[in-house]
């Protein structure tokens, strides 16, 4: 019985430490258990451009400076009826003003007034400028100003259609651009206000 | 020593204690427990809506203005730029995102009711762009262009799936806001998560 006793207590402590084991595993499992992983996500973001310009701007040009040009002494042979000759002023005789536009245009740069921002696949947008029909012309009456070769900027480069960047949605990182156009004031003859010239700025997103 | 019991009985009863123990074992992971995380959530598309505008194109006409122009042609003195707002907000969320559950058998005792006295939860989630940087979805093509994103946990919340299982959903809302985004298209980042029972 001994024998059966001495048995009985190692099926005992087996039966302990069977017991313990299981305990402990549910201990190890119950105390903390961690587990980690990740999940990819994915955002989609819709294209879209906004483009800030003047409707209307008016360029008032600075009243040029009168003057009085001395052409010289001219002698001229006059007949008893009154018939004079000799020299007389001509275009190729007229002396120079401190303003001349003969034979030229003038460039006007505008800078910043015109913005873009928003989001495009390339990050890049594509600004163009052009003159509708019956825009090349601001007219007073007769007195009429050409209005030509219109062209964007971005401070960078310049064009009738340039690429430029689009740097986000917000105001900070909106791109500015300017508008250059030659005037022709060859067939101006009237002071005062000149209306009718329009260019179209197009910004597309690229 | 009459009461003790032959071989054969006390083998029985070894056996006996032996599924008594593990029975009686406080158990809080089955085998059947399964933790489901999800590798990709791919987001609802932001909509023209959301930012606030009806249109991929708005024009801002800007007040007039008259500026000094002299005859050489040099550049024009124009105003700074005031630029409107051309859009509602840059802040865009998706909510109640499932990035995980958890599968409990009901065999070891799991009941809806007591499901969270039986596993309390730690769930820490972190979020980074493919550029790396944390709290930033990147875009596919230009690491600079970012979508700023923040991470909510929700509760976890638990309801009976079948008869042998309950099942627990990791659930957050996601924040975002588009300012330092440049490009459209598709943002890419990861979501680590790390749960911790107890």
């Amino acid at each position: 019985m001994l024998f059966k006793r001495c048995n009985l207590r190692v099926i005992c402590s087996l039966i302990l430490l069977l017991s313990f084991s299981g305990t402990a595993l549910a201990v190890a499992e119950g105390g903390k258990e961690s587990s980690s992983g990740t999940a990819k996500v994915t955002a989609n973001v819709p294209q879209f451009i906004v483009l800030h310009y003047y409707s209307s701007l008016t360029l008032n040009f600075e009243t040029p400076t009168s003057e009085a040009l001395d052409e010289g002494d001219n002698s001229m042979s006059v007949s008893w009826e009154g018939k004079a000759t000799g020299d007389q002023l001509s275009t190729a005789s007229l002396m120079d003003a401190k303003l001349e536009l003969d034979g030229t245009k003038t460039t006007v740069k505008m800078p910043n007034v015109w913005a873009i921002r928003g989001f495009s696949k390339s990050g890049n947008a594509e600004v163009t400028v052009t003159i509708p029909s019956g825009g090349d012309v601001l007219a007073n009456g007769e007195s009429k100003i050409g209005m030509s070769n219109v062209k964007v900027n971005d401070g960078k480069q310049s064009g009738s259609s340039i690429k430029t960047n689009l740097g986000g949605i917000a105001k900070s990182s909106a791109t500015f651009g300017g508008i250059e156009l030659d005037l022709d004031f060859s067939k101006t003859n009237r002071s005062g206000s000149h209306a009718g010239g329009q260019y179209t700025i197009t910004a597309s997103t690229i | 020593m009459k009461g003790l019991l032959s071989p054969a009985k006390q083998g029985l009863l070894v056996l006996s204690l032996c599924i008594l123990s593990t029975v009686l074992a406080p158990e809080f992971a089955f085998t059947g427990d399964v933790l489901k995380i999800y590798k990709n959530r791919k987001l609802d598309a932001i909509s023209l809506r959301e930012i606030g505008v009806a249109d991929s194109g708005v024009s801002s006409s800007l007040n007039p203005f008259e500026a000094s122009a002299s005859w050489d042609g040099n550049n024009i003195e124009t105003p700074e730029l005031q630029l409107d707002d051309a859009y509602g907000t840059t802040r865009i969320s998706r909510n109640d995102v499932l990035l995980w559950y958890y599968d409990y058998d009901t065999s070891s005792g799991n009941t809806v009711d007591n499901v969270f006295s039986r596993h309390a939860y730690d769930v820490q989630y972190r979020i980074i762009g493919r550029n790396g940087e944390e709290n930033r979805l990147s875009h596919k093509r230009d690491n600079t262009s970012v979508i700023v994103a923040h991470i909510t946990e929700k509760p976890v919340e638990c309801e009976k799936k079948s008869k042998r299982k309950i099942r627990c959903f990791g659930r957050v809302d996601l924040d975002f806001d588009i300012s330092q985004a440049k490009r459209s298209g598709k943002y890419y980042g990861t979501i680590e998560i790390t749960i911790t029972t107890f």
